[in-house]
């Protein structure tokens, strides 16, 4: 069995165990998570202190608790979703970023701030709006290119709509007032889960629950999808539709997230990637794998963000800095398990 | 020959864009089953469209194309995915699978949308493999295999599909002699295990070695069609090719020679 099924290169463990293993990683780095922060002392909060202080009880029920479950969600959602762009585009340089959603998120942000208020649940439905817009907008655009295959016009498509979203973004910075609303984008952008509460998990769970479970059942059929049209199709697919079913199921699950969060970088990029290294490329294991590794990878920046400062770090820039970092050493040191 | 043909083409018309000429024009041939039958002719002469269109990748601008005597039209998705299996001309797998786990792509028709494969579809897959002589590759990952390997797990994952017919495009192109005749036999022994197989090239000498039958295509339309004795012949090829041929017989097959 484990020979047809594959080992993971390098090692005697089957996915499916590791799939375990990373598993029970995850539910240990949530136990730890819940006893981390800066209140009522720095770095650990002893058990003994939820118990007797009511304050610190308080704290970590209502604030640390939804925060770090939402940082599990973030994880799972980028990194999916990351996986299904990468596949579905045959493009191991793609995530959810893509195809208009970042830039369309920011946008509806930062509308939300100069021009309407500025009120968190502005912003939130903007940057969730404005993101699903991106997507239905380089859909619609590419059925309007005459040439190349469905993959290459809806890349093109994405191009042209971030960059409309990003000029955009650009004049609304320029007339942003410097003292007030500047800094609110700039600090948006730089992602951070500081703010969340349970009404904002409760809020995005319709909507990230359904397509989790979309992308996890269509797990298999996604290395299908990867195949190009002519050969998806003789193998009883019908690219097209099943491809959008999954796209937008990542999408709207990262804008869901990403209009509550902000700009959490380089998650849905790099996660794929350590995936396909610890299990092997076949989708029905490198889709859990990622599920997991990118909300472990999570959990430990906002982790580090919320405790290692007094005051605290956004955790895009950490995402970023760590996963760039982690990029580069790959790109240097092995090659990143894909070819052309 | 058994009564009913695999394959129909009734007047078949197809064009990319409607102002635009014509690719294929009036297209009349018929495949037998069971046969292989080669479409040969230069580059550009239409063949991977013609190969499209039986596949239903395409529809025929008008006429039709028959399977086992129904319209290929009237044939659902699945249906079409047990009747046909395709070999692309050049397959892109950007991930590096395994082949096993490639071969096991084969299987998706007879699987629902969210079905997991089973045991059962990783003994075909086994099979499949060995059938194709790819049982050693199992663990390689898919663009690591060079040119003929990637054809043969190709094949194989074709096989895994457990079609009627088989199309495959160019399936000879860009391979060395040996792996030449590796697929050439490969394709023989699934005609003559009541297979029908149909492939497209622009080489004579490939149809001459297996094949059954030949339609000759030329600039979107069929030169000649029918038993490779009736087709292949120097006053046929040089009408498709352009240039003076020769036919002889080495070991009972012709063999085309240019001058």
């Amino acid at each position: 069995m484990s020979t047809k099924q594959g080992t993971v290169p390098g090692s005697s463990l089957t996915p499916i165990r590791l799939t375990w293993l990373l598993m029970a990683l995850v539910v240990v780095t949530l136990a730890i998570s819940f006893f981390m922060g800066r209140y009522p002392t720095p770095y650990f909060t002893s058990p003994a202190a939820l118990v007797n202080d009511l304050m610190a009880r308080s704290l970590v029920l209502n604030l640390r608790v939804p925060r770090i479950l939402t940082a599990f969600l973030l994880g799972i959602v980028l990194s999916a979703s990351g996986t299904v762009f990468q596949l579905v585009f045959r493009n191991p340089l793609v995530d959810s970023g893509f195809l208009g959603v970042s830039p369309g998120a920011a946008f509806g942000a930062s509308v939300a701030i100069v021009l309407l208020g500025g009120r968190s649940a502005t912003i939130q439905l903007c940057a969730a709006g404005f993101a699903m817009l991106g997507l239905l907008g380089s859909a619609f655009l590419a059925r309007q290119v005459r040439f190349g295959d469905w993959t290459l016009r809806l890349v093109l498509a994405g191009i042209a709509v971030s960059a409309l979203y990003t000029s955009a973004t650009g004049v609304l910075k320029y007339v942003a007032d410097p003292v007030r609303q500047l800094p609110d984008i700039t600090f948006w952008m730089l992602g951070g889960l500081w703010a969340i509460t349970w009404r904002d998990l409760l809020q995005i769970l319709p909507v990230v629950i359904p397509s989790l479970i979309v992308i996890y059942l269509m797990r298999w059929r996604l290395n299908l999808l990867s195949m190009r049209d002519e050969t998806a199709f003789s193998l009883g697919a019908t690219p097209g539709r099943e491809r959008f079913v999954l796209l937008l199921a990542a999408t709207a699950s990262a804008a869901a997230l990403v209009s509550k969060c902000g700009q959490v970088g380089w998650v849905g990029l790099i996660i794929p990637h350590i995936a396909r290294r610890l299990l092997g490329s076949d989708a029905r294991h490198v889709v859990p794998g990622s599920m997991l590794l990118g909300s472990l990878f999570v959990l430990w920046c906002d982790d580090v963000a919320r405790t290692v400062l007094t005051g605290e770090i956004p955790l895009g820039i950490l995402t970023s800095f760590v996963g760039a970092a982690f990029f580069l050493t790959m790109l240097t040191h092995r090659r990143v398990g894909v070819q052309r | 020959m058994s009564a009913r043909p695999a394959i129909s083409l009734r007047n078949v018309v197809f064009g990319y864009e409607p102002e635009r000429a014509h690719v294929l024009n009036g297209l009349e041939a018929e495949v037998p089953a069971g046969k292989v039958t080669a479409l040969l002719g230069p580059n550009g002469s239409g063949k991977t469209t013609l190969l499209h269109l039986i596949l239903g990748l395409l529809q025929p601008t008008s006429g039709e194309v028959l399977l086992e005597g129904r319209p290929a039209r009237d044939y659902t998705r699945k249906e079409l995915s047990h009747t046909l299996g395709l070999v692309p001309q050049q397959e892109q797998v950007v991930f590096d699978i395994t082949v096993a786990e490639y071969v096991l792509l084969g299987r998706a028709p007879h699987l629902g949308l969210l079905q997991l494969p089973s045991d059962e579809d990783l003994t075909v897959v086994e099979q499949s493999m060995a059938e194709a002589g790819m049982a050693g590759f199992r663990a390689r990952a898919v663009p690591s295999l060079s040119g003929g390997e990637k054809q043969l797990a190709t094949i194989a994952r074709a096989l895994a599909q457990r079609p009627a017919m088989f199309l495959l495009d160019e399936p000879t192109s860009h391979l060395d002699i040996g792996n030449r005749r590796r697929v050439l036999q490969l394709m023989r022994r699934l005609a003559d295990g009541a297979h029908t197989v149909v492939f497209t090239t622009n080489d004579p000498n490939s149809a001459a070695a297996i094949c059954d039958e030949v339609i000759l295509m030329r600039g979107g339309r069929i030169l000649a069609a029918g038993p490779i004795a009736d087709t292949l012949t120097a006053e046929h090829l040089s009408a498709t090719y352009g240039v003076d041929v020769e036919v002889i017989t080495v070991h009972n097959r012709p063999l085309v020679v240019t001058h």
